[in-house]
Parts: structure tokens; sequence; C-alpha cells
């Protein structure tokens, strides 16, 4: 059971007239321990705060559980916005690693780039080499058939002269036009030499002095 | 209806929701609400030597933020240290099964689920609550 109070009837008189010309009213638990006894008026005023309150703390209630369910929205709002931020900070150092990634790919590519530049080079040069080298022995050819050539024709001429000049029956072979003709045929060849040789040379200085240009 | 109860919660909003839910209800006479299980603990270690104003039940929150210990631990602390036949129970916004054992474990006797509409269960409570006075009402979880 409940305690219950009992206040003297001034006290009650007070609290109606408080209640009638201010509308202030006893509110709280206290109103379930107060004792009316067999008074009407008690019990009406009794009820009337009793009401009062209810109203009051209904009223209050709601109030509470609104800012209540606030708080609990900005809680999660809150939370998500953590959320959210560490989603953004992971986000961005996926990206800061995928720029590193990248760069580092294009520093691969700029070295490939440069071996393959490299290799290209290498490969150029060893082209010319072998072009050069190939060269070489072809002029090595030429020059050794164009003396082989030079030097067969000058001896199998020179051979038949001898034999003209020098031979049985030589006093009355008619000599002359064989000395005109091999001394022609020597200066053709003698000519041919230095032109053959000439050509060779040119040919080698232009090939150097490109070289040295480009 | 119940003499008095004792509120340990650390949100102070629902201090507010609880005193008028259980005025409006007729629950309890006079409410007193702390935000700490360690002045509850303080509280009871008091009353053991003088039981003035000792409640006489208890609604204690899971988890207690700013304190050195948790609703359960301090429901076993009442119950095997201070409580001398206190009605006690968990009232949390967690209806998590695994807490639930473990607070039955300790001797709560109830568990109310925390929502923006406490009132109904709070009736079924105090419904209740004569059998929880006389130890005779089983452990009830009230969501």
């Amino acid at each position: 059971m409940p305690p219950s109070v009992s206040l003297p009837e001034e006290a009650w008189a007070s609290l109606i007239i408080l209640a009638q010309k201010d509308s202030i009213w006893l509110e709280g638990n206290i109103l379930k321990v107060l004792d009316p006894g067999d008074s009407t008026s008690y019990k009406s005023y009794l009820e009337a705060a009793t009401k009062a309150d209810k109203e009051t703390r209904e009223r209050r209630l709601a109030v509470t559980k609104q800012v209540q369910a606030q708080n609990k929205e900005l809680r999660e709002a809150q939370e998500d916005l953590g959320r959210s931020r560490v989603q953004l900070e992971q986000a961005l150092e996926k990206a800061e690693e995928e720029a590193r990634k990248a760069k580092e790919a294009q520093r691969a590519e700029k070295e490939a780039k440069e071996d393959i530049d490299s290799a290209y080079q290498k490969a150029q040069q060893d082209l010319d080499y072998m072009q050069k080298r190939t060269q070489f022995e072809l002029m090595g050819s030429i020059v050794r058939v164009a003396l082989a050539i030079i030097i067969g024709v000058g001896a199998v001429t020179t051979i038949l002269y001898s034999v003209a000049l020098f031979g049985t029956g030589a006093e009355s072979a008619d000599t002359a036009l064989l000395a005109n003709t091999w001394s022609n045929m020597f200066g053709i060849l003698l000519t041919n030499s230095f032109s053959i040789i000439g050509t060779i040379m040119g040919v080698k200085y232009a090939t150097d002095r490109r070289e040295g240009e480009s | 209806m119940i003499r008095s109860i004792l509120l340990v919660d650390d949100e102070s909003l629902f201090h507010l929701v609880f005193e008028d839910a259980c005025s409006l209800l007729d629950i309890a006479l006079s409410l007193e609400a702390i935000d700490s299980a360690n002045k509850a603990e303080d509280l009871f270690k008091e009353w053991q030597q003088d039981p003035t104003g000792r409640p006489e039940c208890v609604f204690v929150d899971l988890n207690l933020v700013g304190s050195s210990f948790d609703g359960i631990e301090l429901v076993r602390r009442i119950n095997e240290l201070y409580g001398n036949g206190v009605v006690i129970g968990i009232i949390s916004s967690s209806s998590d099964q695994i807490e639930i054992e473990k607070a039955k474990s300790v001797g709560a006797q109830f568990w109310i689920v925390k929502s923006d509409d406490i009132e109904p269960r709070l009736e079924s409570f105090r419904d209740n609550y004569q059998g929880y006075m006389s130890r005779s009402a089983p452990f009830e979880v009230y969501s």
C-alpha cells in the first residue's frame, strides 16, 4: 500500500484558491499519496491536478521522445558520415596507389622505349657496319678483278709485242701498228686503273663525310 | 504500484522518458535515475549500512558508457553482494540472445527492450511485478 499524506484544511483551501486564481496545481508523485478524505472538493482538486499533471507529462513525453528520435537520427547520420569518411579515405588511398602504379608504368614504358631506341640504334649501327663491310668486300672484289684484268691484258699484250719484236722473223715484221696499239692500250689500261682507284677513294671519302655529318 | 525505482542508464534523455512513462502508467511512486554503474554500486554499498532510501526495483541499461563495467556485471554485483532481494532487470535497446542469457545467468528477472513505444512493455512488466517481488515469476523478455 502506498503511503498516505493528509493535509490540514487550511492547506487544502490555499491549494484550491491558488488553482482557481492562478491555475497553479500540485504536480508529480505527491498527488499519488495525498489523502483527500471524504471531502468532495479535495477529491475534485486532486482529480483536476492529476489530470493537469498527466497532460503536462504526456506533452513532455512526446517532446522528449521526439528529441530522442532526432538524437538517434543524428547519431546514425554521424555514423554514416564516419563510414563515408572512411570509404572516402580508402578511395583516396586507392586512387593514390593507382596513380603511383600509373607513374611506375609510365617510367617502365619510358625505360622500355629507351631500350627499344638503344636496340634500334645498335641494330642500325650493325646494319651500317654490315653494309659497309659488304661494300668494302664488293669494292675489294671489283679492285681485284679489275687489277687482274688490267695486269692480264697488259701481260698478254706485252708478251705478244715482245714476240713480235724479238721472235723468229722479227726483222721482217711490221711492228709499228702493234707498237701504237700496245702503247694506246697500255695507256687506256693505266687510265682505267687510276679511274677505278679514284672512284673507290671518292666513294670512301664521301661515305666517311656523310657519317661524320649524321 | 512500485514504491521506488532506481534507473541506471547513461542516456539522460531516456531518464525523462522513463520517468514520465512510469508516472503516466502509475508504475512507481518515486524514481531515481543515475548514469553510471559505479555510482549505483556505491549507492548499494551505502544501503548495505543503512537501507533508508534503498529502491524496491532496479532497471539497468546493458551498455553504460563511462562506467568501468557493464549492466550485466552490475546486476551480478547487486544480486551477489548488495541486493538483498531487490527486483532487478535489464532495460536495453539490444535484444541479443547471448546477452539475454548472460543476464539471466547472473540473476536478472526481466529484460525490457527499449524502443520509441516503451509504455506497453512497462504495462506488461507492471502486471507481472508482484510475481517478481515474490520471486515466483519466470524470467521474461518484453520486446
